[in-house]
């Protein structure tokens, strides 16, 4: 708002409340009405925002997380009190253990009744204490525009993560003089914009410039801070190569040379292997977390590490930095780069390329064609058909997730949208509709398991509803593939409570409206692809795949980064080696 | 082996519970906790003393809470900070 505004008078709290929503940059919000938040919906009528009715608030939340992560912006989830609130924990928890901004506003009972166990009164605010970055509990009008200022400067900056407001029923059906300029956030213990010293500086580049061995780790951090032209310079003036986790997929090129690919536990085993041997790990926006460093008392014993980080609770939370650079990594790297020298480190490079041949053996590519449907085939199928558009992938979470991460390229930032901290299953389909409404230009493909396909299906009536064209793609294999993969290695292949009787889900597509079909066959995968690509709304595609089929390679629980189980090539017979 | 916590945060409902849940989530024991007014009416100075975890090496791995949400906490000096919550 260029010019200063005047205080209006008489706003009821639920006016003022989508008046500041409008203010903060809000067009759509996703979310399910009901009695405690209905003075809210009613006030809708007087607002530019545009709802969009889900049909559970689990996918309200994941859909503001999918929204979120596309493009950058906060996004907004509503729903009433009670279940209505309790329905939103997982997404929530999603979003704060990946760091994604959202706000989520939830209906509460009058507050004289607060306390009273009420009708579908719940103490939603107690609940999220742990899974939110910061909650509210609004009780009149007068508080709503400041704790909603406040709700959006929380979640959107320093580490983003999801922000609850709770605002009673009276809070919102009483009016109140709206004061925009003088509802500013007062948080005078936050500081979320810390910067290194100078002498932090110069140990880092001192490091950088003394190692033979260096790795740059690059997490999510890049991508919400919007560091990868600095990334990508960095690594190239260095010299140094460049490992990514999960979420950090798309922040650096996954064409560019100096690009690893995914480490952790089912990261490839050329990666886990460089950082077991590196002397320097560069960790850019990331955490360390189990599933990257497998186990840590052995985890990168010879490297010293420079942490990038603006979350000052993570330094030294998993594993001990020896330069650790509280701030906001484009900023840091900003200052960096004049600085840091450009040396070769092409023995280096040379080593690690020399690792890369042994994988190539035991990749699926590689393997001759049996007849099988193998869920790696259609990602890379998938791949190579969309890889010349803006396309975002949203995935959900097991096998295919990690198949998806091995097999599908990801180019640009934003592009892999995926529950990686939490694991929440049932993410993909909602994430996706967020991320289409994000950006609606872009071509979405969710991908995801038959499990999780199941946990939030609902949501395939808000894709109609709202004229959505998002592509599905369901890889059924008939099991929880990755719970049944480790009871294949770990527990004696006792498959309990893994096996999934499926209904027929092109059927079910079809039933809800969506354009469906059914794949068997290698042959089929590229056709059916295409013909998704062209139809003009969505797309479901229940790809049946190999039904007991495995991640490799894979570093078990407890094991060293460097101790993976490895595909059993034609020429090895065993399935484990070092 | 016992850390000493000094923090600052604002004198109002709920904020006691925030802060022990933060302790609560790392599953740091409590040894002995402590609030009463300062000065300034509107904030107040909680003295927590807990325990690690007896399964991580206290000696080298400082408490790790999540100060981001610290939100109450005023702004010491950082010779000061770093006194109040290291040790």
């Amino acid at each position: 708002m260029p010019e200063k505004t005047m205080p209006v008078k008489n706003m009821t709290g639920a006016s003022i409340l989508w008046e500041c929503l409008e203010r903060e940059g809000v067009q759509v919000v996703f979310g399910y009405p009901g009695g405690a938040i209905l003075p809210a919906y009613d006030a809708l009528k007087g607002s530019k925002i545009h709802h969009i009715l889900v049909r559970h608030e689990q996918g309200a939340t994941h859909m503001a997380d999918g929204f979120a992560r596309a493009s950058g912006k906060v996004g907004v989830a509503v729903a009433t009190s009670g279940p209505g609130a309790t329905n939103m924990v997982t997404g929530i928890a999603t979003a704060m253990l990946d760091s994604s901004p959202i706000v989520c506003i939830t209906g509460q009972v009058g507050s004289k009744l607060i306390g009273s166990d009420a009708f579908q009164e719940t103490d939603i605010t107690g609940v999220t204490l742990p899974i939110t970055k910061h909650n509210y509990l609004v009780t009149h009008a007068s508080e709503v525009a400041r704790t909603v200022r406040e709700a959006f400067y929380v979640a959107r900056s320093g580490r983003p993560g999801p922000v609850l407001i709770d605002i009673t029923k009276d809070a919102q059906q009483t009016t109140c003089e709206f004061d925009w300029e003088a509802a500013k956030p007062q948080l005078p213990g936050y500081r979320p914009d810390l910067s290194p010293e100078l002498k932090e500086y110069e140990q880092a580049l001192e490091l950088i410039h003394n190692s033979k061995r260096p790795v740059i780790l690059a997490g999510h951090g890049i991508i919400i801070s919007g560091a990868m032209a600095e990334v990508r310079e960095f690594a190239e003036k260095a010299g140094i190569p460049v490992a990514l986790t999960l979420l950090g997929l798309g922040a650096f090129p996954a064409s560019h040379p100096l690009n690893l690919g995914m480490m952790g536990m089912h990261g490839e085993a050329w990666v886990n292997h460089t950082i077991q041997e590196a002397d320097l790990l560069l960790a850019f926006g990331m955490r360390f977390d189990d599933r990257v460093t497998g186990n840590l008392k052995t985890y990168a014993a010879n490297a010293k590490k420079i942490h990038i980080e603006i979350d000052p609770a993570e330094i030294n939370k998993n594993v001990k930095v020896d330069v650790p650079l509280v701030g906001d990594l484009r900023e840091v790297l900003h200052e960096l780069l004049p600085k840091v020298e450009t040396i070769d480190r092409s023995e280096w490079l040379d080593s690690i390329d020399k690792l890369k041949g042994d994988a190539a053996v035991r990749d699926i590519q590689n393997l001759p064609d049996s007849g099988h449907l193998y869920a790696a085939h259609v990602i890379n199928d998938l791949w190579r058909e969309t890889r010349d558009g803006e396309t975002v992938v949203v995935t959900d979470v097991g096998q295919h997730q990690m198949w998806e991460a091995q097999y599908y390229k990801h180019e640009k930032a934003r592009s892999l949208i995926t529950s990686g901290g939490l694991g929440t299953m049932g993410f993909a389909l909602p994430a996706a509709i967020g991320a289409k409404v994000a950006r609606p230009e872009a071509e979405v493909w969710v991908v995801v398991g038959d499990g999780g396909f199941q946990m939030t299906l609902c949501e395939l009536a808000t894709i109609v509803q709202e004229k959505l064209k998002v592509n599905i793609a369901i890889i059924n294999n008939g099991f929880l593939g990755m719970v049944r993969q480790w009871q294949e290695f770990f527990y004696e292949r006792n498959y309990a409570a893994t096996p999934l009787l499926n209904p027929d889900f092109a059927k079910l597509g079809e039933a809800y409206g969506i354009r469906s079909m059914t794949v068997t066959e290698r042959s089929q995968v590229v056709p059916a692809v295409q013909a998704a690509r062209q139809h003009d709304g969505p797309v479901l595609i229940n790809f049946r795949v190999e039904q007991e089929d495995t991640v490799y390679p894979m570093v078990a629980a407890g094991a060293s980064l460097h101790e993976m189980i490895r595909r059993p090539s034609k020429i090895v017979e065993t399935a484990e080696d070092e | 082996m016992l850390n000493t916590y000094v923090v600052y945060v604002e004198n109002k409902p709920g904020v006691l519970t925030r802060v022990a849940s933060l302790f609560r989530r790392r599953a740091f024991n409590i040894d002995s906790l402590t609030v009463g007014r300062t000065e300034k009416p509107e904030v107040s100075r909680m003295t927590i003393t807990a325990e690690a975890d007896h399964d991580q090496d206290a000696a080298s791995r400082p408490l790790c809470i999540n100060w981001s949400t610290y939100y109450w906490w005023r702004t010491l000096p950082t010779s000061l900070r770093s006194c109040a919550t290291w040790r």
